[in-house]
């Protein structure tokens, strides 16, 4: 398999080693040296993805696509932002001083107005089919690209993200509960001190070895080396990066103390220690009563992730290698229900993309006036993941095979939005 | 992460959940009329038996001949210890344990074997490992609408000895509510959909992909779209539905069908009724010519054969508008679900057609599926591969195998543990890997069943190993010899939180113990509970290796409670979405602070832990647990293979995680902790290692080491666990022998 999900970075399958050797270095590179190289080798293309996941289905109306003096308006009113001639909803203060890095999309038209269907459709490019798992878009990400550093390739934070399904096991996504709490399972256990565990992982090489000379094989050597990238990770500098304590409070507030802005921080730590695609989700966006209360609060919090997200990206140059992307599963009625709530409303919906080599200060596409309809340019939600591919440098149209050797499309079907390319 | 109010309720009423669970299949009467009753003072199988060892005899003719010709000479018989641990790890997946071996080497030499296959065979373990076999076979979610109670109806077929046909057209002709009959849990589970029940049964009990004939004519075999519906109108009467009065849900057939032709009405073709329709004739191999004829002229007279059938079912049918015996009080009540019943008995003979034409001798679809997949879960690999995927262009590698192991199945009446004692009592299934050579050179031998292949345990089986063989099945520590200070974060609701509080400053007299995840402090999960709703919840950062079935447990509970007679709707989440739901909700707590307040408390507990045993886990477990990250499936997909490739987050799960550091560290009421105590020579306490965890005595070489090794350690106990440690993460370890 020429990917880079297999073996995170090992090439020749290394004696377990714990501690001594300082294995956090690779060709006495550090991690910051490997993402600069990376960015080095392909100018154009990003290296990264950040997917932040509004879960249930986040109203367009109140947060991207303002609808001021129709009746579908609701309790918000527009903001001017970074950008002339763009408004966002008054609950995001904060990111309309960003939108200048950013561009909306106002008309991603999805085909399920079910959450199963649409979070599916929306993870994968892919409707649910009976015989197969399609894989989420960063198993699809980890798939097509090298990984960088000792960190895992997908990150899922606060949730999970959608399983690898064909691409297999190694491209399923390292899933961390909550940003900023501690992981067991990157650090030795209680009571173990490095000398035992030289001597654990010494008993262990010595019965290993016997039983490899024994039984030469692949699946042998690919535990091997999971052993060796999980050993890796433990000791790796770049694990630094799951220390949130190590930024100033002022950043930290800045982003939002929520499980949300702890993960847009995390998230940022992450790829500048070159994790290819993080996920970040937030859920409760599925306001069929009471929408505007709970929309108050839900973008106060999504709100500060994403601009800080993007203000500190754009501050430190990352952010042209890497492409933030805001998607739902779907957008809500216009119509607003007795309950002052919305309910689901998959015909148009609108969705933020910055970075990545991206034209920004754009708005793609347009609802109708009371947004309940595509008036514009309409964009399938597999051309957001043709546009994800197209700024990655990954060809969408590529084929890759099942383990039951049936070719699939890596996007099926769909085109970059041009316009963010020009 | 589990909540820890719950999890306290649920450790409290967990005995009782467990009675009821095992309890409630029992109470479903087989309905089918035609089912084939049990043999009368069935005798249990045994490895012993003349038809056994004739049947495993030619099994091994017939592997050798075609081996021997092709100059493949066969890999010898292995030795006892390894035929031990292979045959217990495939039969009850687990490893056996010291005692275990201890008293299988007391047995004489020339019949150890089969002793120890007749006990694991009626090891209560068989049925749970083997249920698992059909669960994956069936999809059966323990999270779909009935689908617990539809694997108990599994597990309690296999522990009743059931003959496999019949368990299957008791499954397939099932009607009624969940308690009256359990095995409509595998309808409800499909929501009666006539497509996609005929998609799963062609696929699991045929091993004949058909699905992609639902939507197109199949690019890549012979079945047409008209072949599928054809099919699925024997299924197109039957439907689910949902009784207000009881809340519960019921499978019934009913008048008309839902399967139309064509599938979408076009102008000036309107949609007919499709009739039900046997293609599987079709399909069959070459060399079944005969078999093909026979079984055409036996369609041909069941035609006739079921006419007769329907007119004394109709006649039959009229009786049942009398009441019957425990349903009697529900069906005074309602004279419609008397015409239900009724109407049911008439159409459910499309099922019962369906049920004859498949499990019919002349269909060698159907023999050859089950006999194919045993083999290939007890070997490694099928003698069709994929499994699921018999077809002219993916023959047997040897049909006359198949059919030998199909004949065996026959003749025992489908006896599960027949085909299985055949199986493992067969040279073939005894032979030793080819060791020392790469996998090109090993293949043909393999392809040829004359040498055993690398085969990785299950996720289950590694996961209730390591649990065995570290003796976290109990308490391996005394009482108070773990004590210690946790902080434990509860999310609370704000009214209680300073009740809660309050109660804290008087520490209870007696720790709470800490198992399986550690809960919460009882006063204030009363607390909690008193003061309306268990909403307090524990962040276990090692809950994707402890923890339990919790939602099936309440919903077993909730079921007895609400409604004794009819059986109540069990309310469960796919567990792929319960995590988001309750990240949701725990999100909508944290949005709306007046309700919610997160405490972290101090609590001591005593760190004593017992680990649940797989078996008991729900399945599928959620995806990042240790079950699914070694490769149980999500049971959502059809024909989905277990994946048993390396990922690094299974690493981190042996290197770091609970569970295998847990059942590495030495405990005071363990076997190892005596001989230490007792200042026993160090080769007896390697020596008990070894035969705990790798079922064989240490060759001389590793004897050196692991002696070397102890003499490193100032505190043995440390160097006990740390080979032990080591064990468990090895190759040897998760590998067969």
């Amino acid at each position: 398999m020429n990917n880079g999900c297999p073996s995170y970075h090992l090439t020749r399958r290394a004696f377990l080693k714990y501690g001594s050797l300082g294995i956090g270095t690779m060709l006495g590179m550090r991690v910051g040296d490997l993402v600069a190289l990376a960015a080095e080798a392909n100018q154009r293309a990003a290296d990264h993805v950040i997917l932040l996941w509004m879960g249930g289905g986040m109203s367009h109306i109140d947060t991207f696509d303002p609808k001021p003096g129709r009746p579908t308006q609701g309790e918000f009113e527009p903001i001017k932002t970074t950008v002339d001639g763009i408004e966002l909803s008054e609950i995001m203060p904060n990111l309309a001083q960003q939108m200048k890095h950013c561009s909306l999309i106002r008309s991603v038209t999805g085909n399920s107005g079910d959450h199963g269907g649409a979070t599916y459709n929306l993870m994968t490019g892919y409707r649910r089919a009976p015989q197969l798992i399609h894989p989420a878009m960063g198993s699809m990400v980890v798939h097509e690209k090298k990984p960088i550093g000792e960190l895992p390739a997908f990150i899922s934070i606060s949730g999970r993200a959608h399983a690898a399904g064909y691409l297999g096991q190694a491209c399923e996504a390292y899933f961390v509960a909550r940003a900023g709490m501690p992981d067991p399972y990157v650090r030795l256990p209680e009571g173990i001190t490095d000398i035992r565990a030289e001597k654990r992982l010494e008993a262990l090489e010595a019965l290993n070895k016997r039983f490899r000379e024994k039984n030469p094989d692949m699946q042998i050597d690919a535990i091997d080396e999971s052993y060796q990238a999980a050993l890796n990770f433990m000791q790796s500098p770049a694990l630094k990066a799951f220390e949130l304590d190590e930024e100033p409070t002022e950043t930290r507030e800045r982003y939002g103390t929520g499980d949300f802005g702890r993960g847009c921080l995390l998230a940022r730590r992450l790829v500048e220690n070159g994790v290819r695609f993080v996920q970040v989700n937030k859920g409760g966006f599925d306001t069929h009563a009471n929408n505007f209360n709970l929309m108050r609060g839900l973008g106060g919090e999504i709100d500060k992730g994403i601009a800080g997200l993007i203000g500190d990206l754009a501050a430190s140059g990352m952010l042209d290698r890497t492409l933030v992307l805001v998607l739902s599963e779907f957008g809500r009625t216009p119509r607003i229900n007795a309950g002052a709530g919305r309910d689901h409303w998959p015909r148009v919906f609108s969705s933020l993309i910055a970075g990545g080599g991206i034209k920004p200060g754009q708005v793609i596409g347009s609802s109708d006036e009371d947004g309940y309809e595509v008036a514009q340019r309409a964009v399938q939600v597999v051309d957001m993941h043709a546009t994800v591919c197209a700024a990655l440098g990954i060809d969408h149209t590529k084929h890759v095979q099942t383990p039951l050797g049936r070719p699939m499309k890596l996007v099926d079907g769909g085109n970059p939005i041009k316009e963010l390319f020009s | 992460m589990r909540q820890g109010v719950r999890n306290g309720l649920v450790v409290a009423g967990l005995a009782a959940a467990c009675l009821l669970w095992s309890a409630a299949p029992s109470i479903a009467a087989p309905k089918s009329r035609q089912a084939k009753a049990p043999l009368p003072g069935q005798v249990p199988v045994s490895a012993s038996d003349p038809a056994v060892i004739a049947a495993a005899a030619r099994i091994d003719q017939l592997i050798l001949e075609p081996a021997l010709a092709k100059g493949l000479s066969p890999a010898p018989r292995c030795d006892d210890e390894t035929f031990l641990r292979r045959a217990t790890i495939d039969l009850i997946a687990r490893i056996p344990t010291a005692a275990e071996y201890e008293a299988y080497f007391r047995l004489p030499a020339e019949t150890r074997r089969a002793a120890l296959v007749d006990r694991l065979l009626s090891d209560p373990r068989f049925n749970d490992r083997w249920a698992m076999f059909f669960g994956d076979m069936m999809n059966i979610r323990s999270s779909a609408d009935g689908g617990a109670t539809f694997h108990g109806f599994i597990r309690d077929s296999l522990r009743d000895r059931k003959p496999y046909d019949q368990m299957v057209r008791q499954i397939i002709t099932a009607t009624g509510t969940l308690r009256d009959n359990a095995p409509v849990g595998f309808f409800l589970g499909s929501n009666a959909d006539a497509l996609e029940v005929t998609g799963i049964l062609t696929q699991t009990l045929m091993g004949v992909r058909m699905q992609c004939a639902q939507c197109h004519d199949h690019p890549y075999d012979i079945w047409t779209q008209k072949d599928y519906y054809g099919l699925a109108a024997y299924f197109g009467s039957t439907d689910v539905r949902y009784r207000e009065e009881t809340g519960s849900l019921y499978v019934i057939d009913v008048k008309g069908t839902t399967i139309m032709w064509p599938p979408v009405a076009r102008k000036g073709r309107p949609q007919q009724p499709v009739e039900p329709r046997w293609p599987l004739e079709r399909a069959s191999p070459d060399e079944a010519g005969l078999a093909l004829a026979i079984q055409q002229l036996d369609a041909k007279q069941r035609d006739r054969a079921d006419h007769q059938a329907m007119e004394d079912l109709l006649a039959s049918a009229e009786s049942l508008t009398t009441p019957r015996d425990d349903t009697a009080g529900m069906l005074d009540k309602s004279t419609r679900v008397i015409e239900h019943i009724v109407e049911s008995e008439r159409v459910q003979s499309k099922r019962e057609a369906f049920a004859d034409l498949m499990s019919s001798p002349t269909n060698k679809f159907y023999g050859w599926n089950l006999s194919n997949r045993v083999w290939a879960e007890l070997m490694g690999r099928g003698i069709v591969t994929p499994v699921d995927d018999i077809k002219s262009d993916n023959p047997p590698s040897n049909p006359a195998l198949l059919d030998e192991l199909s004949r065996h199945l026959l003749a025992s009446n489908y006896d599960m543990r027949a085909l299985i004692a055949a199986v493992v009592m067969s040279e073939a299934y005894q032979r030793t890997l080819l060791e020392g050579k790469p996998a090109e050179e090993r293949e043909p031998y393999e392809h040829a069943f004359v040498s055993t292949p690398l085969r990785r345990m299950n996720a289950e089986s590694i996961y209730d190993s390591i649990r065995i063989a570290g003796h976290v099945d109990g308490y391996k520590h005394s009482p108070g010899r773990n004590m210690r200070e946790i902080s434990v974060r509860l999310r609370v609701p704000e009214k209680t939180v300073e009740q809660m509080m309050a109660q804290r400053e008087t520490p209870p007299a007696t720790p709470a113990p800490a198992s399986p995840a550690p809960a919460a402090d009882p006063a204030m999960m009363q607390g909690a509970d008193s003061a309306g709703g268990a909403t307090a919840m524990v962040d276990d950062p090692y809950a994707s290796e402890t923890r339990i079935d919790v939602e099936g447990l309440l919903a077993a509970i909730t079921l007895q409670k609400e409604d004794p007679l009819m059986g109540r709707r069990i309310v469960e989440v796919n567990p792929d979405d319960v995590d988001p739901a309750k990240i949701a909700m725990r999100e909508a707590a944290a949005t709306d602070p007046r309700r919610f307040r997160t405490v972290t408390v101090k609590q001591q507990i005593d760190d004593n832990p017992v680990f649940e045993s797989a078996m008991s886990i729900r399945a599928p477990a959620p995806p990042e647990h240790f079950l699914r990250q070694f490769g149980q499936t999500s049971r959502v997909i059809l024909g989905e293979k277990r994946d048993t490739g390396a990922n690094t987050r299974q690493a981190l799960l042996l290197l770091n995680g609970k569970l295998a550091n847990e059942a590495a560290r030495v405990g005071d009421l363990e076997p190892a902790h005596k001989l230490l105590h007792e200042k026993r020579d160090v080769k007896d306490v390697v020596e008990l290692i070894y035969i705990e965890c790798l079922t064989r005595k240490p060759g001389a070489d590793e004897l050196d080491a692991a002696l070397a090794m102890f003499a490193a350690y100032d505190n043995r106990a440390d160097a006990v666990a740390d080979l032990r440690w080591a064990i468990f993460n090895s190759h040897a370890f998760r590998y067969l022998p």
